[in-house]
């Protein structure tokens, strides 16, 4: 067997744990169950979604726009998802000192690695493309050989993302490496490249749109999300040459991107995985409370790991981002970008709902008890409640929430008209968000706790608690609008009416998780 | 087999984890490195096996060098590191069957050779089960079945015997005689003097990433103990 593919069948057993969810060899029965479900569902809400843009595409009369929509918007989601994770992935990675012992040359542990995120990253392009592709195809007649080309496509789509948000983040790691704040240093280069491709997406959606037919305005606006979804057009038959070009150079990339890594790949392993010898710092001696001392160790943990602010400050990052754009830019204007009419009364109107769906974005207490893996056994041999762990787990969300709250608060308040009621619900409503979020996010990872991990980016990003956690914030969200868009109830009824529910349900469910047996 | 010449290499920041280190090791012997905690083994030896890379100096396996010869390098030797970091969502089998498939080792010699290892580390009944469920002495038994699943003339070990029960012990240091028997050679770190001082044909003290005594154990230790040669070098060199 290749030793490419050998790699990488062993590390896709290891990272989804395959043996412990078929539940052989002796391993812990993993949920099935709930894993089935929980994938499922965001299958069936993915999936859902991109069918009924594509029918949308259809009933505009614009069907054959449908092939370049979907390869510029998977590509756009494959590059912010593996910006999110290739420094964990690909470089970094617990098992690099085991591999560089083997006779193993770097480009075949590269190209596994590579492959593993490739799989992945697989099922975005699948999911985007394939269920849009069959309504393209209905919505069309004499499509056959186009559309085979496509589905091949669906293959080659995650190469040329991957590459250059794996290129970004080894560039990052690059220009961060030679500091003491090595890590800090990597966040504000990360966020600072997360903040330029989304700012870059939107004003490529809705910036700078030229007057004409809706089929130009779009082909303008896909093109611009990314030029190389322009070779998915298919005016005619000879069309699908520039498909066979699109999978040559996608090739391309891949291999170009694996022969440069690989040259550096042990240098900059070494570089991720060294610690810098810091200068002594004083002894403190200062009495705390058990809270206090629990707290600023979760705090340390937090900060003390790149991936895991990366992944779980997101959305209160893009709160502050979303706070700076208010503060600088008119209304009117950021509404144009975000395709927003009359911006004023919306963002006044819905500001609670923002708030809040970005803080719920953030959730670092999903992944919180698991990220104590091996060093569990410090927590089960102190002698404190558990509920004292929990509390201080649930702070540092309730902290990082903190930050994104309090600076939208006032912008928010300041920059918009806003009524006493309105006032009273951007005060409550994103706090009571928060607080749920928090306590979500505890119970679910409780309930679902899992400290067997190799990698901190199986907890982080794909674990069932973290899954579960950010499936539960987003329904938390969507379901005051929806009662609002779909069923025409009063927005303000329905968030404070929601709000009661949440909160009620996260004393529950923190009753719940202080009930758990894990210490 | 193992030749080290004038090894330095740097922590990030500058100091110098090892510092112009020289050391060879012949087929058939066992030698023994010995130094306080941050003297500087574990960073020669992961050098030797290729995971760090070092700033002076040459590593040659065989008159062959890690740095230009990685992969014949490799070949010839097994590493076992100090706190093994095996894949650990595999079973037992399937982690011992990757290191094989790595070295391309045959379906039948891997077979005799888990068979044979597995029957005297008692393992055997285990290796169906993934790693996550093994104690650690458990995974320390498959990390060494593993590293001898391709018989390897050179074996380098950092503190192997940490995590292993007597037993578990007793049948390592008896594979270890097996192999320099026939032919081999094992450079391994270690805190347990006594094990060094009865196993090893050949000692090597390192102290702030300087070697600072090496040669057989005989004339290293003289009429002393290694634990007191050990002390004086620790207090006066």
């Amino acid at each position: 067997m290749n030793r490419t593919f050998l790699l990488l069948k062993t590390q896709a057993v290891n990272d989804f744990s395959l043996n412990e969810i078929f539940g052989q060899h002796g391993g812990k029965q993993g949920p099935v169950f709930i894993t089935a479900a929980g994938i499922f569902t965001l299958l069936l809400f993915l999936g859902g979604y991109n069918v009924l843009t594509a029918a949308a595409l259809v009933s505009m009369g614009q069907q054959d726009m449908i092939p370049a929509y979907m390869v510029a918007v998977s590509s756009f989601i494959i590059l912010v998802f593996t910006l999110l994770r290739s420094n964990g992935i690909l470089f970094g990675s617990r098992d690099f000192e085991m591999l560089c012992a083997l006779p193993l040359e770097a480009g075949e542990i590269i190209s596994s690695k590579f492959g593993f995120l490739y799989l992945i990253n697989l099922a975005f392009s699948a999911l985007f493309m394939v269920p849009a592709g069959v309504v393209w195809l209905t919505g069309t007649r004499g499509h056959g050989v186009p559309f085979f080309f496509y589905l091949v496509s669906v293959f080659f789509v995650p190469l040329i993302p991957m590459c250059a948000a794996s290129a970004a983040g080894f560039v990052i790691t690059l220009l961060s490496a030679g500091s003491r704040r090595k890590n800090l240093l990597s966040l504000v280069f990360s966020f600072g490249a997360l903040g330029l491709l989304l700012g870059a997406g939107i004003y490529g959606m809705y910036g700078d749109v030229k007057e004409g037919s809706l089929g130009t305005v779009l082909a303008g606006q896909i093109g611009r999300l990314y030029p190389l979804s322009s070779w998915f057009r298919y005016p005619h038959r000879l069309s699908v040459l520039w498909n066979v070009v699109f999978w040559l150079v996608s090739v391309l990339a891949f291999w170009v991107f694996v022969r440069i890594t690989a040259v550096h790949y042990t240098r900059l392993n070494a570089i991720l995985l060294q610690n810098h010898a810091s200068a002594a710092g004083k002894a403190g001696f200062m009495r705390r409370s058990s809270f206090a001392a629990m707290y600023r160790k979760e705090l340390g943990r937090y900060f003390g790991s790149y991936l895991y602010v990366l992944n779980t400050g997101l959305g209160v990052v893009c709160l502050l981002v979303i706070c700076g754009a208010i503060c600088v830019i008119p209304p009117e204007k950021l509404g144009g970008y975000a395709g927003i009419e009359d911006a004023v009364s919306f963002f006044g109107q819905y500001a609670p709902l923002i708030v809040a769906a970005m803080l719920s974005l953030s959730c670092p207490a999903a992944s919180s008890v698991s990220l104590e893996g091996k060093n569990i056994w410090i927590l089960q041999s102190v002698p404190l409640p558990f509920r004292t762990f929990l509390n201080s787990k649930i702070a540092v969300t309730l902290s990082l929430h903190a930050v994104g709250y309090l600076t939208a608060l006032p912008v928010f308040m300041l920059r918009f008209q806003m009524d006493g009621a309105r006032l009273a619900a951007l005060i409550v409503i994103p706090a009571v968000y928060s607080i749920f979020t928090a306590v979500q996010g505890i119970c679910i990872n409780c309930c679902f706790p899992r400290f067997d991990w190799d990698n901190e980016m199986v907890v982080i990003k794909q674990s069932m608690a973290v899954i579960l956690s950010g499936v539960t914030g987003m329904l938390c969200v969507a379901v005051p609008a929806i009662l609002h868009w779909f069923f025409r109830l009063p927005l303000g009824m329905v968030l404070w009416g929601w709000a009661g529910i949440l909160l009620c349900v996260s004393g529950l469910l923190y009753w719940k998780a202080c009930q758990t047996k894990i210490i | 087999m193992l030749e080290i010449q004038h090894l330095t290499k740097l922590y990030p920041g500058g100091k110098k984890a090892v510092d112009d280190l020289s050391l060879s090791v012949r087929a058939g012997e066992i030698c023994g490195f010995i130094g306080a905690n941050g003297a500087g083994k574990t960073s020669t030896i992961k050098a030797v096996v290729g995971i760090h890379g070092f700033e002076q100096g040459e590593i040659l396996i065989h008159g062959k060098s890690i740095r230009t010869h990685p992969l014949e390098c490799k070949r010839q030797m097994a590493y076992i590191p100090d706190n093994p970091d095996l894949y650990e969502h595999l079973t037992g089998y399937q982690y011992i069957n990757f290191i094989a498939d790595i070295y391309r080792v045959s379906s039948e010699e891997r077979r005799k050779r888990v068979e044979r290892y597995g029957e005297l580390f008692e393992m055997t009944s285990s290796l169906g089960n993934v790693i996550t469920s093994y104690s650690h002495g458990m995974k320390q038994r498959t990390a060494i079945i593993a590293a001898l699943v391709h018989a390897p003339s050179l074996l380098i070990l950092d503190e192997p015997f940490v995590g292993l029960d007597p037993k578990g012990a007793f049948r390592l240091k008896q594979i270890m005689q097996e192999l320099v028997e026939a032919g081999g050679a094992i450079f391994f770190s270690t805190h347990v003097l006594e094990v060094a001082e009865r196993l090893c044909s050949r000692i090597a003290m390192i102290k702030g990433g300087r070697l600072v005594v090496a040669g057989d154990t005989d004339r290293v230790k003289g009429n002393h103990s290694l634990e007191s040669v050990f002390m004086e070098v620790q207090e006066h060199e």
